[in-house]
């Protein structure tokens, strides 16, 4: 096992230094950083000029790509557009643990921006995926041991409902209903937008009421279809000749519900969940664009529509590497979860 | 963002302790806070949005910012020879009932600016007659540039058979792109094909080096907000040592070069006496206005959603929130 961890880091290098390649190259081909950065005029001739030199636009696309990757402080650059290179370059290089600066938010590091969101992020993602978990296993469950009730048809109904539902449209729906109507009907009601009552503060209490709603966006359309995906694979185990051993044998149903059947039943599951966790790390970009939370997703908007390509790369690397972490984290756990499975 | 109150401040403390700055990046959620009551102040609603936030009690106040949303005119060499064609221009200036746009898109908060210099009116001739919505008078002006429908398709085609079908482009913005659809309509009605491209800003405004269409002059008519250097009536956009190429290809005279507009720009640049350089400028406006080399479609001012609770605010087009001090709540 140890073998074959350190054989998948070891693939996994070239596999970064590729996508990093093909990310760089179709983020600088994606937009011009220098468009939007006359307001609302047009950027002037001479500003563009002098910001293309400061930022290193200026360079061919290869020793752009070069700086961003190793860093730019071994040679000097031409800051003053006189021809001469003059001002030694500064940036260390994404090797060297520096991802640059913004564009945009001019000077900012990019780590000290991805950081300042990342636990926004984290803390709604997390929270929603939990929330996910925990309903679709007893929603599929329950649907799996009562196939073809009343309540099986009912959460069969919704669940197509609700995957087919827009997260924009119930987003939104979500807020005017529970926010503005409540309100206005003089009902209990949630806040609209942002993290916090800023006439309250960053009270525990006020992030958690300001997570309801996106919480209640993103579950809902998960849960839909992960409840789906539990219930045909637990209907798929129950049906299986070690279920009706184990009940022959007279253990109590939650053993074998939880213990045998819930096991074997959750590895398609499981990777499912080790696809999702790296992409909680980007955030949900519409949900948080719709209810003003900020994280990641929005870090994200906001700076691929201005093409600042140091930070829309740290956070594009940043899920790359927890692409291939968590990958090979879900490997393990299959091997886990189904003592069949063995690596060499 | 919060900014916090100044009790140092020269000119005495202010009367709110704080103001907390919050980015709400979608326009629906932004109009749901404010009619919630979770902000006190809001900015740029979607104009369809403007019905709903007054009848929540909230005031729309519009102000003037110096912008102006304005269609310019490609008439360089790689140009549709329509857009280069002055009666055409003229004809597009007809054959839009800028008015109606204002009044049913814009919910009659602006009006058309008649030239480039409307925000600085010193600055325009006051002679100009502004183009009235006039689509018969459009068509006959098209028939004697030799722009006629000889095929019977509804679109208007010169004696080599070139369709009179010109591209125009602008950003995604919604407003941006509602009005294209009804300039659209309305051109059809005068036997024009007005073929439409939205693109995001940093695509739009790219430069000539990274291939953006409006630089390269693939696109005969381009619209967006801006104005002079307001509030310095001086503007650079028209010179022709702008036009990029592949020696200067930051340049951004993406329109053209007329020789005369080009002395007329560089003559105001070294003319110190005030009244002189107003004429010089009131021969611009007018000689602009008359070729259509830029047509206005709209004032573009900054609105503000003002909620129930605040009171004492104004507004500034150039510092918004300069009388910040004054502001409070109810």
């Amino acid at each position: 096992m140890t073998q074959y961890i350190i054989r998948r880091l070891l693939q996994a290098i070239p596999l970064l230094f590729i996508i990093s390649l093909i990310l760089f190259i179709l983020m600088r081909n994606t937009g011009d950083p220098l468009a939007t950065m006359g307001g609302r005029r047009l950027t002037r001739p001479e500003d563009r000029e002098r910001l293309a030199r400061q930022f290193g636009l200026d360079k061919p696309i290869y020793v752009q790509y070069l700086y961003w990757l190793i860093g730019n402080d071994w040679t000097k650059i031409d800051m003053d557009g006189d021809g001469i290179p003059e001002t030694p370059g500064t940036r260390k290089g994404v090797l060297r643990g520096e991802f640059g600066t913004s564009l945009v938010i001019r000077g900012k590091p990019v780590s000290t921006l991805i950081w300042e969101r990342l636990p926004n992020t984290l803390l709604l993602m997390i929270t929603t995926e939990v929330v996910i978990i925990i309903f679709s296993i007893i929603i599929g469950v329950y649907s799996a041991l009562r196939q073809y009730s009343v309540i099986d048809h009912l959460v069969t109904t919704v669940s197509f409902v609700g995957y087919s539902m827009p997260i924009f449209f119930i987003a939104l729906a979500s807020m005017y209903l529970f926010a503005v109507n409540f309100k206005k009907w003089g009902l209990p009601y949630l806040p609209t937008v942002g993290m916090f009552d800023p006439q309250i503060g960053k009270t525990p209490a006020q992030v958690a009421l300001h997570m309801v709603l996106p919480v209640f966006s993103m579950a809902l359309i998960s849960i839909a279809g992960y409840s789906r995906f539990v219930r045909a694979t637990m209907l798929e185990v129950m049906n299986e000749d070690y279920i009706r051993t184990a009940r022959a044998k007279g253990l109590p149903n939650f053993t074998i519900l939880f213990i045998h059947a819930l096991k074997n039943a959750s590895l398609p599951l499981v990777t499912i969940i080790g696809l999702d966790i790296p992409m909680l790390l980007g955030g949900a970009i519409v949900t948080e664009r719709i209810f003003a939370w900020p994280g990641m997703g929005r870090l994200f908007l906001d700076h691929v529509s201005r093409a600042d390509t140091p930070v829309v790369m740290g956070i594009l690397m940043l899920i790359s590497v927890a692409v291939i972490v968590f990958q090979l984290i879900t490997d393990i756990v299959y091997a886990w979860l189904d003592p069949r499975i063995r690596y060499t | 963002m919060r900014f916090v109150k100044n009790e140092n401040y020269w000119l005495g403390q202010p009367k709110l302790d704080e103001i907390f700055i919050r980015f709400v990046p979608d326009d629906a959620s932004q109009t749901a806070a404010l009619i919630a009551g979770d902000g006190d102040l809001g900015t740029f609603p979607p104009l369809s949005d403007v019905p709903a936030l007054q009848d929540a009690g909230l005031q729309i106040v519009v102000q003037p910012s110096g912008y102006q949303e304005g269609w310019f005119f490609n008439f360089r060499d790689m140009a549709h020879p329509g857009a280069r064609d002055v009666k055409v221009r003229q004809a597009i200036a007809m054959a839009i009932d800028r008015e109606a746009i204002n009044r049913d898109l814009l919910l009659g908060l602006t009006k058309a600016p008649e030239t480039y210099w409307d925000s600085l009116p010193a600055y325009r001739a006051p002679d100009i007659e502004p183009w009235k919505y006039n689509p018969e008078e459009a068509k006959r002006l098209l028939d004697e540039a030799g722009w006629i429908d000889r095929d019977g398709d509804g679109i208007r085609e010169d004696a080599e058979g070139n369709k009179l079908t010109l591209i125009h482009g602008t950003t995604i913005r919604e407003i941006r792109q509602d009005a294209q659809a009804v300039a659209q309509q309305q051109l059809k009605e005068v036997g024009i094909d007005l073929q439409l491209m939205s693109q995001d800003a940093d695509l739009f405004f790219g430069s000539y080096a990274d291939g953006a269409a409006p630089a390269l002059g693939e696109v005969d008519i381009m619209e967006w907000s801006d104005g002079p250097y307001f509030p310095d009536p001086d503007t650079d956009y028209w010179l022709c040592s702008q036009i990029p190429t592949d020696e200067n290809p930051t340049g951004y005279n993406y329109f053209g070069c007329d020789e005369k507009l080009d002395e007329l720009f560089t003559r105001q640049l070294t003319t110190v006496n005030v009244q002189e350089r107003q004429e010089i400028f009131h021969e611009i406006s007018r000689y602009m206005h008359e070729q259509v080399y830029w047509l206005g479609m709209w004032e573009d001012p900054d609105y503000w959603i003002v909620g129930k609770r605040l009171t004492n605010i104004k507004f500034s087009g150039v510092t918004p929130f300069y009388n910040s001090i004054e502001w409070d709540l109810k």
